[in-house]
């Protein structure tokens, strides 16, 4: 790999790096294949870079979308081994998710209680910084949806960190 | 804890998560360079989707009217 083009994947990564495994957490609850599917979604980036076209898109969605549908096939290899997509990740050991969230208490009780599309929503804005409308099309939801789910799980991580059961 | 609490300390809790596995992710990209190489050459060399059809479209469109000595439209 030529040296500017390995500086300019370092530059991205180091960028880019924390907002797609912190997606891929909260679809997947478990840091180890969050890791792997982290991984997966750079060397796909550079697979597909040469074919990239911005398209009034920033390129952390179209990033973004990529690790959607990289830990999606991860649920999916669940499923084939019988469990149910919308359970598989609720199935995870939680001590997987927790793994490195010691004394990270709002994350754990993200991982916890909060339901996937919930963690996400939540992840994609607060953590990955992307707008409402930017989440609502890379999720395929209705605006109003997304902004309902955000409110909803922001008052129950409020409620769960005053009250932890 | 209010809600822009609640944010600010998941931002900051999430904020440095990720491992960093840039030497490894170098190694795969390394092991692949011939595979990219080719996918930059095509895509640069290949026209945009469509425009080949449309291309073979017109040949045949020429083609039949060459054979039926039809005039052009």
């Amino acid at each position: 790999m030529p040296p500017e083009t390995k500086a300019a994947l370092a530059e991205l990564y180091a960028q880019a790096k924390n907002p797609v495994y912190c997606f891929a957490l909260s679809i997947l609850r478990d840091s180890f294949a969050a890791e792997d599917v982290m991984q997966e979604t750079f060397l796909q980036v550079w697979k597909s870079a040469p074919t990239y076209r911005p398209s009034g898109k920033n390129a952390l969605t179209w990033i973004l979308g990529i690790t959607k549908y990289t830990a999606l096939a991860r649920l999916r290899e669940g499923q084939r081994a019988g469990i149910p997509l919308e359970d598989a990740a609720d199935k995870v050991d939680p001590r997987d998710a927790f793994r490195d969230c010691e004394n990270r208490i709002v994350t754990q009780a993200m991982l916890a209680q909060l339901a996937q599309d919930e963690r996400e929503i939540v992840v994609l804005h607060v953590v990955t910084g992307l707008k409402h409308r930017e989440i609502a099309e890379l999720l395929e939801m209705p605006l109003p949806t997304v902004l309902s789910k955000y409110h909803r799980s922001l008052k129950k991580l409020e409620r769960l960190v005053r009250e932890p059961s | 804890m209010k809600p822009e609490e609640i944010k600010t300390r998941l931002r900051d809790e999430m904020a440095d998560l990720a491992p960093d596995r840039l030497e490894d992710l170098l190694a795969a990209c390394d092991a692949q360079p011939q595979e990219h190489a080719r996918a930059a050459g095509a895509d640069a060399g290949a026209p945009p989707p469509g425009v080949e059809a449309a291309r073979r479209s017109r040949r045949v469109r020429a083609a039949a009217r060459r054979h039926l000595r039809l005039p052009r439209a």
